[in-house]
């Protein structure tokens, strides 16, 4: 799964109570991350390059290595779907 | 001749317009200048620019703020431009022949001064605010949701006014101070009988129709301890209040900017850190209101009551005079 993503300048977020708070400025919409979601968001916010975020999680969770891939490429889908996560170097202004 | 210097949530702004503010003591340094511009037709489309903010409501564009590199363009549809210059230190106000100055002034306390603080990192919330013993409530919610008609009742009953509709504050390590507003209550045909039991100072009419009451408050920021979300219940006997979880309150006071849901990511940044602080150091309650007229004087301080029991006594000790809100 190389690749490297990034968080738009128009999305800010904060972690309350261990679960995330995005606000994605354009369309004016928030969203919430359950606490392993929240942990994926930390990570890639920190890293980026998603072979070393799936490292990392691997490290914290005792998960099997391929539904942990699968899981992580459903939520990186998600987020790329609602305009919170754009290909790294393609953050909009 | 120079003009008067109005402190306002914290802020000096000095005016050629008059505004319904309290004069500030001392000089005029570090005031906003509000200064009028041309009188020109205001249209009802969007102006140029990135825009950063937007105002809707139903199917009617009410407010649009654009920004570029030398500053923002607040547009009130076909009532007033106002430019604000990056240095945030400037309101000019083109304003439109048919628009009451009266009712630009208006802008100038309400919408305007939430922005320009809003820009400079303070947060500020829908609300209003009363004061007993030291000690603040507030009520967030949007128009026409009972903040003032709440506000009131409390009046009635001994509290004394902090802010009506734009609620500034001052975050710190334990908490939040509310900065006093303007001094005056603003109560719409509804809620107007509750004027004959307020002490008042002087009334008047706005421009926007309602009952401006000036009334006694606090000089100095007043401690916050609990934020108020009311929602009308017809059929409730008293009021019933309960906790949200703080990432509940989070999302519940990140709806209720007074200036609006700004795209700018600083301001939104630092207003989503604001409401995640306050979520985490105050108590939100959700509060279910009889909602009856003639309201009893005695719902006043059965809120007081419930909002008390709600507060964990270390939060609820925790500054003022000791005394229960």
């Amino acid at each position: 799964m190389t690749q490297t993503v990034g968080i738009p300048s128009d999305v800010v977020y904060e972690v309350v109570d261990g679960e995330a708070i995005l606000l994605e400025l354009s369309a004016g919409q928030y969203y919430r991350l359950d606490p392993v979601g929240t942990r994926a968001w930390q990570l890639i916010a920190e890293l980026g390059d998603l072979d070393a975020v799936t490292a990392a999680l691997l490290a914290e969770f005792d998960v099997d290595p391929d539904r942990l891939a699968e899981d992580l490429g459903t939520l990186v889908a998600a987020l790329r779907a609602r305009r919170l996560l754009v290909p790294a170097g393609a953050g909009r202004g | 001749m120079t003009d008067p210097v109005y402190l306002l949530h914290g802020l000096r702004l000095r005016s050629e317009i008059a505004l319904e503010a309290p004069l500030a003591p001392g000089g005029d340094g570090g005031a906003v200048h509000v200064v009028w511009g041309r009188t020109g037709p205001v249209g009802a489309v969007r102006p140029a620019g990135e825009v950063v903010g937007e105002s809707v409501v139903g199917r009617r564009r009410m407010c649009t703020i654009t920004a570029c590199p030398r500053g923002y363009l607040v547009r009130f549809h076909r009532l007033c431009d106002v430019w604000v210059p990056a240095g945030l230190d400037r309101m000019i106000l083109h304003r439109d022949p048919a628009a009451d100055p009266a009712l630009v002034g208006m802008l100038v306390t309400g919408a305007m001064t939430a922005f320009l603080l809003t820009m400079r990192g303070t947060p500020v919330l829908h609300a209003s605010a009363v004061e007993r013993e030291g000690r603040a409530l507030a009520f967030v919610a949007g128009s026409g949701e009972g903040k003032s008609t709440l506000a009131a009742l409390c009046c009635r009953a001994g509290a004394r006014l902090v802010s009506d509709d734009t609620l500034a504050l001052d975050l710190d390590a334990d908490g939040a101070w509310c900065r006093p507003g303007g001094g005056w209550l603003r109560l719409r045909p509804t809620a107007e009988p509750l004027a004959a039991g307020l002490p008042a100072l002087t009334t008047s009419r706005t421009a926007d129709g309602r009952l401006a009451v000036a009334l006694e408050g606090p000089r100095d920021p007043v401690r916050l301890v609990a934020i108020l979300l009311p929602a009308a219940s017809p059929g409730a006997s008293r009021p019933r209040l309960e906790r949200l979880e703080a990432r509940q309150a989070t999302e519940e006071l990140l709806r209720h900017a007074r200036a609006g849901q700004l795209r700018a990511p600083a301001a939104a940044g630092a207003w989503l850190r604001s409401c995640a602080k306050l979520a985490r150091s105050i108590p939100v309650l959700r509060a279910e209101i009889p909602w009856r007229q003639p309201f009893p004087l005695e719902l006043a301080a059965a809120l007081f009551e419930e909002a008390q029991a709600a507060i964990p006594v270390a939060e609820g000790a925790g500054a003022g005079s000791g005394a229960a809100v």
